[in-house]
């Protein structure tokens, strides 16, 4: 926390208006010379900042209610909450011009009453034993009409006997002859009823349903009493409804005629579809049974087929009209051949389902695409078959050939005129040997010595070096071989393609004959040098 | 600039001083600064339990006046 002083706020006016800080300084000081020259019970009234009052020597100060509310902006907004009402009234107070009920904040809170002021009282219900200032004061609440803002209780005694007590002292406002009937039957339903009756009393407070019922002007007459017990209803409730189950009945009957028609076709429709399926009249006497199949002659089987065998469209015709098709099935058959069709095909024999379940011409034509189905299934395995067995005999056939071929040939040709192939299996060794051995296969010039040092010889263009540096810019390459050479070292600068298809530039040092004289020539370079080599034959 | 704006932008510096948590002093008038009050809980004389809620507010030491 630090006190800033006067200086400062008025550099940073100068700094935010603009101004040159002698003309801020001056205007401020004359605001605050008007501050300090107030006199007692004087006050001045400062834009923005509040208010100045001298008052008994010291200076009172009021913020400006803006710059109150901004120094206070965290907690701008909140305001005071009752925790806990006490005692006091609830309704609000009126006010009054001595009615300030102000805590010490300065704030007005409602839903509070002074302290002075007598509480108001609102009666709800009052026992009658209590006594209240107020209601001796006030007249009878029974007799009198009720405040507005006052519920007034009768008395039991009185309500009772007025209300709920019909001892017979007292009869309510209800016809005679209507009324009589009426007690009767509520009576013997009272009678009938398992609760206990309660008998009225003078005391008695609890009111009784029949005694409610009889109270009411409207009575409902016995007749439509036992109506409404028995479920019945009026005249025109009987004749709605008579007309509603008529209509509920006409449209359950319509539909069940549809739905009879729609499976009377789903019928048809199965059965023309089956008609080579179906079973003989003989055998089974309800269509929908499954069909079995069995185990008869062959012989016996034309006969069977002659008897069951019907044109699709007349046993369409013979379902549509009786509901009995069995019985109309049989004697409507007509014979028709398809013993051409059984006889050629052989998927008959094996299918003996087909023969016994011939029907019409729907039912042949139904056989004879499963006769083309089969064979042509027959057709594609035989093709299959073929082949298999062409490919396995071509298989087969060149196994046993190349066998026969090598048995054949290998023996002359294993003895004189092989080539000579033992360098592929002999010289598993040999590749060490050859890198060891001086594979400078290219002939010395004349006058030329293996070394270290010297002029290098461009004409050796095979031979062990060793390589100090490989470099991706030439001219690192170049240098470092001028100063190798200006040593006194055999140097050259080659190029190589790597596998990745970048260039490097290498340095080569001394031409050897082998590996070994290379690395043993290592120690008599320079150090630097000597930490980062390798020697590798050179092919120029 | 009137001697209002002045006085107005004075009040924000001010105000902008005692938002840090600074204190304002001006010689022969006296020391601005800012001081919480926090919530408090007010009893009525008839049972009423109110809370007030926390603020921030401005205290004024004026300055003793030596004549």
């Amino acid at each position: 926390m630090k006190i800033i002083r006067i200086d400062t706020l008025i550099d940073s006016l100068s700094d935010e208006l603009n101004v040159q800080k002698e003309a801020v300084e001056e205007k401020i000081n004359e605001v605050l010379d008007s501050v300090r020259a107030l006199k007692d019970q004087d006050e001045i009234k400062l834009a923005g900042i509040g208010i100045f009052k001298r008052d008994g020597g010291n200076l009172v100060y009021t913020p400006d209610p803006v710059l109150d509310l901004e120094i206070n902006y965290e907690f701008a907004g909140q305001q005071s909450i009752i925790l806990a009402e006490g005692s006091g009234s609830f309704f609000p107070a009126t006010k009054t011009g001595d009615d300030d009920t102000k805590s010490k904040s300065g704030d007005e809170f409602i839903n509070v009453s002074a302290p002075d002021e007598k509480p108001r009282k609102t009666i709800a219900f009052s026992d009658e034993d209590e006594e209240d200032e107020d209601q001796k004061e006030k007249p009878d609440s029974a007799d009198s009409t009720a405040a507005d803002d006052v519920i007034n209780v009768v008395p039991d005694d009185k309500v009772s006997s007025r209300r709920f007590d019909f001892s017979g002292d007292e009869e309510p406002e209800v016809s005679d002859t209507n009324k009589s009937k009426v007690n009767d039957e509520e009576k013997e339903k009272a009678a009938d009823d398992t609760e206990p009756e309660q008998e009225d009393s003078g005391d008695d407070t609890t009111p009784d349903l029949t005694d409610e019922i009889e109270e009411t002007d409207e009575v409902i007459p016995p007749e439509n009493l036992q109506k409404i017990d028995e479920g019945g209803f009026g005249d025109e409730d009987d004749k709605a409804s008579d007309e509603l189950a008529v209509e509920f009945t006409t449209l359950l009957k319509k539909m069940r005629d549809k739905a009879e028609k729609a499976s009377d076709l789903e019928k048809q429709v199965e059965e023309t579809d089956e008609a080579g399926d179906e079973i003989s009249a003989e055998e089974e006497t309800d269509v929908h049974k499954p069909y079995k199949p069995k185990p008869e002659p062959e012989s016996s089987e034309p006969e069977e087929v002659e008897e069951e065998k019907e044109p699709a469209q007349e046993s369409v015709a013979n379902f549509e009209e009786s509901e009995d098709k069995n019985s109309k099935y049989a004697p409507d058959y007509q014979a028709v051949e398809p013993e051409s069709i059984w006889r050629s095909s052989d998927a008959s024999d094996s299918m003996p389902s087909l023969r016994k379940e011939s029907g019409g011409s729907s039912g042949s034509s139904r056989v004879k695409s499963t006769q083309t189905d089969t064979s042509t299934i027959g057709i594609i395995l035989v093709i299959l078959i073929l082949l298999i067995g062409i490919g396995a005999g071509f298989y087969f056939s060149g196994a046993f050939g190349d066998e026969e071929i090598v048995t054949e040939e290998v023996a002359p040709i294993g003895e004189d005129d092989l080539p000579p192939l033992p360098d592929a299996t002999e010289p598993d060794p040999e590749p060490v040997e050859p890198v060891t051995e001086p594979e400078p296969v290219a002939p010395q010039p004349a006058g030329f010595e293996y070394g270290l040092r010297g002029s290098f010889d461009t004409a050796v263009t095979d031979f062990y070096g060793i390589i100090t540096a490989s470099v991706s810019d030439r001219r690192n390459a170049d240098g470092q071989s001028r100063t190798l050479s200006e040593a006194g070292f055999r140097t050259h600068v080659y190029s190589l393609r790597l596998p990745d298809g970048r260039t490097t530039w290498r340095v080569v040092v001394g031409q050897f004959e082998d590996a070994d004289s290379a690395r043993a020539a290592v120690s008599e370079l320079p150090a630097q040098i000597r930490n980062n080599y390798f020697v590798t034959n050179v092919r120029l | 600039m009137t001697q209002d704006d002045l006085t107005r932008k004075l009040a924000q510096v001010i105000r902008d001083e005692l938002l840090k948590n600074n204190q304002v002093h001006i010689e022969g008038v006296g020391l601005f600064s800012k001081k919480h009050v926090p919530a408090e809980e007010e009893t009525q004389p008839d049972g009423t339990i109110i809370l007030h809620p926390p603020k921030d507010k401005i205290h004024f030491e004026p300055e003793k006046v030596t004549f």
